[in-house]
């Protein structure tokens, strides 16, 4: 239980806010309306596509390209334009990004992900680790073996530095 | 690329700083109290046990032999030598009401900036009038803790990164201290808190350190998402290079093309480019450092047992020592010596004990 029930920062006339940590280009990918749409249509069925999503077509292409098969471009596409950001309006959407990121990787072959890993740029490994522990926080629902497999392919080629940038970066998928 | 000398304190060094000609350093050894050795015998010379609090910042200014001190304690101290050789505070009156995190004077040495938990800079500079250092506070834009400053060449531009997760570039110009400073990219007109750069740390993470290149046209700063960023205002280039170790806390520029960053990686690193061509070069690893064989191992146990406070045989003999020179963190890198090229040589001190001189 918090010791104090008065919080004192809001008191405070030059309080730190948390949009105030995200860097000015952190702006969300969605906007609340596209990111409903999004968790609405992807619930559904995938490939109807309404028309206020096309703000973020980049999204769009990588959730079409994972229906149509193509796992690999679709890991790209999502690893570089992720979902991200703090808000109840991005759950959804982030929760559909993170499963469908998590379902590339368990369906890629286990001797395929040092391959794959070695083909990302670093910004798009620090995103790839990112979503490695957002599937550790939900054990149940994600095969942890499989995440550990590339894990450990990933620090190999990234380093620490990318688990420090997981920790220290506010913009949580 | 090899070191020079390496001492071993038997406690952590949080911050170092040589005299002039390097006969003399002063350490912080993580309590209220400065030492300062003499860089040959190593013995120690004197104690300045003035602050109350830990001694978080230190500097030695090379050409008026001063030394400014500042703590937890919120308060800094400027230590004059008497000609009998004893050091004599003066208290500065720094007005914040936090810790203060960091000292650097100014390349002139006519004034000094305090860093402070206050999200606040104090410039600090002699008032003739009044025969006291009094200061003036950089607030504007700061939205938290301030953990780094640097000073521009020009005497005027101040570098400042802080917990906000921004690297800053103000104005620290004070009537009657400065004359006006000649137009660089940062800027022509340069009254007091002129905010002239303000940068953004990507990935998030404190700013540990920020640097001025040698000519003050570039600006570098590290921060604790493991990613070193260069700025060049003239041209509005900025690369970030996200590095695979473990984040940097200290870094110094080499000339105008090279840096060496240190810090919780235990080793040295090497950056070079320029403009928007930046990139990590090599770290100085212990395989490169030529060590002194030490195969006496009942010696090395003994040390192990006294430094590390390892006893089991096993372990002593030398399975959990790193394969860097530093066995843990280094806190401060700073310039040793300089040619006509830049630095030739910088040292080094870590949480381990170590000061280390390494040549370029």
């Amino acid at each position: 239980m918090a010791f104090r029930k008065i919080d004192v920062d809001s008191i405070e006339e030059d309080f730190f806010r948390e949009a105030d940590f995200l860097p000015a280009d952190a702006a969300f990918a969605l906007s609340p309306d596209e990111a409903q749409s999004l968790a609405q249509t992807t619930a559904g069925e995938p490939m109807s596509v309404p028309v206020c999503c096309e703000g973020s077509p980049s999204y769009l292409t990588f959730l079409r390209a994972f229906a149509s098969g193509d796992p690999k471009a679709a890991l790209v596409k999502a690893l570089t334009s992720p979902v991200y950001g703090s808000g109840e309006h991005l759950d959804a959407a982030k929760a559909i990004a993170g499963k469908t990121v998590i379902d590339i990787l368990s369906a890629t072959k286990s001797t395929e992900a040092a391959s794959i890993v070695a083909t990302l740029t670093s910004e798009q490994r620090d995103w790839l680790l990112k979503y490695l522990y957002r599937g550790f926080a939900h054990p149940e629902s994600v095969n942890c073996a499989t995440l550990l497999t590339w894990h450990e392919k990933l620090v190999e080629v990234a380093g620490s530095g990318a688990i420090i940038r997981v920790l220290t970066d506010r913009r949580t998928v | 690329m090899t070191s020079i000398t390496d001492h071993l304190f038997p406690f952590g060094i949080a911050a170092h700083a040589y005299n002039k000609d390097r006969s003399q350093v002063a350490v912080c050894l993580d309590t209220s109290d400065v030492h300062i050795y003499d860089t040959t015998s190593w013995t120690l010379l004197t104690k300045l046990t003035e602050h109350d609090e830990l001694v978080t910042g230190i500097d030695w200014a090379p050409e008026t032999n001063r030394i400014v001190t500042c703590s937890q304690d919120r308060n800094a101290y400027v230590w004059t030598q008497e000609p009998n050789g004893t050091w004599k505070p003066t208290l500065v009156l720094l007005r914040i009401n936090r810790a203060a995190t960091h000292v650097r004077w100014s390349p002139r040495e006519d004034k000094f900036a305090v860093a402070s938990g206050a999200r606040c800079v104090a410039i600090c500079y002699f008032e003739e009038d009044n025969d006291w250092w009094v200061s003036k506070h950089l607030k504007k834009p700061i939205r938290s803790t301030v953990l780094c400053v640097d000073w521009h060449p020009n005497n005027v531009l101040l570098a400042v990164g802080g917990a906000d997760m921004r690297a800053y570039v103000l104005s620290a110009y004070i009537k009657g201290v400065d004359s006006k400073p000649p137009p660089s990219p940062w800027g022509e007109k340069l009254p007091f808190n002129t905010i002239c750069a303000e940068y953004v740390n990507p990935a998030g993470g404190w700013i540990h350190s920020v640097a001025f290149s040698p000519s003050g046209d570039a600006l570098a700063f590290t921060g604790h998402d493991a990613c070193i960023t260069l700025a060049y205002p003239g041209t509005g280039a900025v690369t970030t290079i996200p590095t695979d170790r473990l984040p940097y806390l200290s870094m110094v520029w080499i000339n105008e093309h090279r840096l060496v960053a240190a810090g919780h990686d235990c080793a040295p690193a090497y950056f070079e480019g320029q403009g928007d061509q930046w990139q990590f070069v090599k770290a100085l690893d212990a395989k490169e450092v030529k060590k002194a064989a030490n195969t006496n191992s009942a010696f090395n146990m003994f040390k192990q047992m006294d430094s590390r406070g390892i006893t089991s045989k096993n372990t002593a003999e030398g399975k959990t020592e790193l394969s860097t020179l530093h066995q843990n963190t280094i806190t401060m890198v700073r310039a040793f010596r300089r040619s006509s090229e830049g630095v030739s040589e910088f040292s080094t001190s870590g949480v381990d004990g170590r000061l280390v001189v390494w040549a370029v």
